[in-house]
């Protein structure tokens, strides 16, 4: 991985580009190996020296930073102003944020955590980008406000992107103010009450942060009752309210059967870091999606049974991870559970081994986007192997 | 032949054999369909600005996905450009054929195809009006967020063309935030879906990218948008103060709070004034130099206890009077004046130009004192009502377009206008689009580079450039004056010599 000097990076890939060498655009480099393996590539241009907070425009509520800047780093300076960035840590980070990787690579990929419940994803927060074309020239979309409509929204086109199309050199998000009151709870018990409490939740005027389906080997991880769970997150800018909206949730968990525990904001932190995994050389890592509807069905699922889950009860998006010793049969056989209801599934790791299986499947879409790819990347230089939503990008 | 090269040329009289291209039209369209005599035609002259007005030979209005992409196909083996339009209310002439186009109108597309409450998500057809949409799911206590204020009239297949926004995309977001999936066909016909089921698929957010082309990509004949959850209680505030920067000021300290309201709006004295002159009495004071209107909605006991923080830190910002309205009759007493304010600005002058320029939220005093002087230096009153909560300004610009060289004069103040919100770090379009109004002022805000990679998609999408030519991205014939109203505008606001300038006359009739 080399990590040019800023000034140094539009002349580095000019030259790529020239020669037609294949590279691979990175942040950090922390999930570099996540999605389809990426082929005949040895050089990977690394934004790490690109680590700078350009501009916190505090009252304005936006933050212009570069793409190398750790997201970790990020969010700490926000704190000190009250602000966050409405994004989960990424699956693999401690609960700190250590081991998050940097912005640009949180772009690049594009996937948000439970927090989609009250926030939406990763494009939802970007309102400005700044990157460098696979022929080295620069050029910037959007800008540093938070509505905007002038020119294309290349800001989402990059987001999950997975490098495939430039490299990504600043980004300016929208921040918002710290919740002054936060508060947890989890409920447990049978699937077909949990499933109901979901949908009476879903359909109250409740708004919670979070609702995050939890598998009964997640459940155990986090030193619960090995059930499945529904772990919820609030706030509000009133504690009273929340105490209010907690009570009514346990009143209804109560006539479900379900045994509720209320969480201080640390304990909810805590469990929450369990949902974010431990790395583990060789495993499986899996991005599920089935419609919302489907989540409580598919939890149920022979596959899932004892594998760590974590699911959005509302966007009906999660990670289940295992050991190489998972065959890669149930892996497929999860996968077509997911396109029956509704949904897809990811490989974001797999085990090394002579069946590999495609990360996705091919999109409607394909032929536009690799009518896209064409014009960003005429060369085939970027990320070669790895195009979202093309199966099994043929090569020139 | 390629229309590609100059898409503003104008020709002197009509180059495609139309006549052929109508009987071909007819063989797959139903006779209602396609609508060729001057007369109809005349209808689809203009959008909501009327400034730019040009009559598309043609039009046709599909009813389904297939008779679209036949259609599409049809100008693609005849090299026809087409410009698709929804209910026409869009206010930077985007939907307007002003070249050969065939006119594409999706107002015969009105069905709603599927509703899934389970899901929160509902597919409708482009031609669907906005507030019909909410209207299909109230009963079932969902709505859908985004709320133009033509949200009675436009067409949901409009509202993705420019990624429309409205009064609570402060607190929900605009379009793009709620469309889930599009089916979209594409220049040469071909049928295509963008994005998914789910907010999150693995391919590139085409869905992201077409959504804000403003028509220029294809057309999308199926969409499906997110539902939300009807709040349980909304309250408005009104609060009026003695001067802008208070104003201003206010809606800073209620955003640092961490209370997000569904809507924030300024309107300033000279709209306070023409509405107390539409409604005969004094709804607003008349001395305000703005009033804040702050709609809250969600959980009653969450509401109520923001209303009194908000409350509260208007006061600390130095509102004089605040009013709450918690019942349906009283928050629309409240809204009223807002949601009159271009009729009763109206009525001051016959004609008016709205600007939609965007300045970071902590600019907007300054800016808006900077739009005064120039409002002075061009004799031409402006009004001004905006998206406080997100630094969205609407310019009114007043004027008498029986005067002779006054549109010359009103596009020059609005063109200034915008080069104070990019000098400001904003930009020249929140909501409206760029179109064709604003295309020759991209380049203030792109750099050649930025346009040309913006062009990449373009090229990938509608590689021969014929879904609603000439739009958005500058061309050189359309933008041959640019380089004259480039110059730079900078106002110093504190430069006193200005401000002495006698207000314009048509002030006066206040």
């Amino acid at each position: 991985m080399i990590t040019p000097e800023p000034h140094h990076l539009a002349d580095l890939l000019r030259e790529l580009h020239a020669e037609g060498t294949p590279w691979l655009p990175a942040g950090s480099g922390s999930r570099l190996h996540w999605g389809p393996p990426v082929r005949d590539t040895a050089t990977v241009v690394s934004t790490q020296r690109l680590n700078r907070i350009v501009d916190h425009a505090v009252g304005d509520f936006t933050v212009t930073v570069e793409a190398g800047t750790p997201l970790r780093e990020l969010q700490e300076v926000l704190r000190r102003e009250n602000q966050w960035l409405t994004i989960d840590w990424p699956w693999g980070s401690d609960a700190d944020g250590n081991g998050a990787g940097s912005v640009g690579g949180l772009v690049a990929r594009g996937l948000a955590g439970g927090l989609r419940q009250r926030y939406l994803g990763v494009r939802d927060q970007l309102i400005g980008i700044g990157l460098l074309r696979a022929d080295g020239v620069a050029a910037h979309a959007g800008g540093k406000v938070v509505k905007n409509v002038a020119g294309y929204d290349l800001m989402r086109l990059f987001t999950g992107s997975w490098g495939s199309l430039g490299l990504i050199t600043e980004v300016t998000l929208r921040t918002s103010p710290q919740p002054p009151e936060r508060r947890g709870l989890l409920l447990q018990g049978g699937l077909a009450p949990l499933d109901e409490l979901r949908r009476w939740l879903l359909r109250s005027s409740l708004t919670p942060e979070l609702i995050d389906w939890w598998s009964p080997s997640l459940a155990k991880q986090a030193g619960a009752d090995p059930q499945h769970s529904l772990l919820l997150g609030l706030a509000s800018v009133s504690d009273a309210a929340l105490r209010a909206q907690c009570l009514e949730i346990r009143t209804r968990g109560d006539q479900l059967g379900l045994r509720g525990q209320p969480l201080d904001p640390e304990r909810l932190e805590a469990l929450r870091a369990v949902a974010l995994g431990r790395p583990e050389p060789g495993g499986w890592l899996l991005r599920l999606g089935v419609l919302p509807a489907q989540t409580s069905a598919l939890l149920a699922e022979r596959v899932l049974r004892d594998l760590p889950v974590v699911l959005g009860a509302g966007s009906g998006l999660g990670d289940s991870w295992a050991g190489a010793d998972l065959p890669a049969y149930r892996v497929e056989e999860l996968r077509r559970c997911c396109v029956a209801r509704g949904g897809v599934l990811t490989v974001l790791q797999q085990p090394q081994s002579a069946s590999l299986l495609p990360a996705w499947e091919d999109a409607p879409s394909r032929p536009l986007i690799e009518a896209v790819k064409a014009q960003f990347d005429p060369k085939q230089q970027l990320a070669r192997g790895r195009l979202p939503g093309v199966r099994d990008p043929h090569q020139p | 032949m390629s229309l590609l090269a100059d898409p503003l040329a104008e020709p002197p009289a009509l180059t495609l054999p139309w006549g052929r291209i109508e009987r071909r039209l007819r063989q797959f369209l139903p006779g209602r369909a396609v609508v060729a005599r001057r007369q109809e035609l005349l209808t689809y002259d203009s959008d909501g600005l009327t400034l730019h007005r040009q009559e598309p030979p043609l039009a046709v209005l599909p009813e389904t996905t297939e008779q679209v992409a036949a259609v599409l196909s049809l100008c693609h083996e005849e090299g026809v450009p087409f410009v698709a339009r929804g209910s026409g209310t869009g206010l930077s002439g985007g939907a307007v054929a002003e070249q050969e186009s065939l006119l594409v109108v999706t107002s015969r597309m009105r069905s709603v195809l599927a509703l899934d409450l389970e899901n929160q998500r509902i597919t409708v057809q482009p031609g669907v009006i906005n507030s019909w949409v909410t209207r299909a799911v109230s009963g079932d206590g969902f709505y859908y967020a985004p709320d133009p204020s033509s949200q009675v009239v436009c067409s949901i297949g409009g509202n993705v063309a420019e990624n429309a926004g409205g009064v609570h995309c402060l607190k929900y977001g605009v379009t793009s935030n709620h469309v889930l999936e599009l089916e979209v066909v594409l220049p040469d016909g071909r049928i295509t879906r963008l994005g998914g089921s789910l907010a999150e698929m693995p391919g590139l957010d085409l869905r992201g990218v077409f959504i804000g082309s403003e028509g220029t990509l294809g057309i999308a004949t199926a969409i499906t948008l997110r539902l939300l959850r009807q709040p349980q209680t909304v309250q408005v505030l009104l609060a009026d103060f003695p001067s802008m920067e208070a104003a201003g000021e206010a809606v800073r300290r209620v955003t640092e709070a961490g209370v997000l309201p569904a809507g924030m709006e300024i309107m300033d004295n000279f709209t306070i004034n023409a509405v107390d002159d539409l409604f005969g009495c004094d709804e607003y004071p008349r001395d305000a130099a703005a009033v804040l209107l702050i709609e809250l909605d969600g959980r009653l006991e969450e509401v109520d206890a923001a209303a009194l923080r908000t409350m509260e830190l208007c006061r600390r910002a130095g509102a004089r009077s605040l009013r709450r309205a918690e019942s349906d009759t009283d928050r629309a007493l409240l809204w009223k004046g807002r949601k009159s304010a271009f009729a009763a600005v109206g009525r001051i002058t016959p004609t008016y130009y709205v600007q939609d320029g965007v300045v970071p939220r902590s600019a907007l005093p300054a800016v808006l004192a900077a739009i005064e002087l120039l409002s002075r230096r061009y004799s031409l009153p402006v009004a001004n009502v905006f998206h406080a909560g997100d630094g969205n300004l609407h310019p009114l610009i007043l004027y008498d377009a029986s005067q002779e060289g006054v549109q010359d004069r009103v596009q020059a103040l609005g063109a200034d206008i915008l080069r104070l919100c990019i000098d400001a770090g904003g930009s020249i379009t929140g909501e409206h689009g760029v179109g064709a109004d604003k295309r020759c002022y991209m380049d203030w805000m792109f750099s050649p580079d930025d346009l040309s990679t913006m062009r990449l998609v373009r090229q990938a999408f509608d590689p021969e450039g014929r879904a609603n030519p000439g739009k958005l991205f500058p061309t050189p014939r359309s933008c041959g004056e640019s380089a004259r109203l480039a110059r730079t505008v900078r106002v110093n606001v504190a430069a006193g010599k200005e401000a002495d300038r006698p207000l314009p006359a048509s002030l006066e009739v206040f």
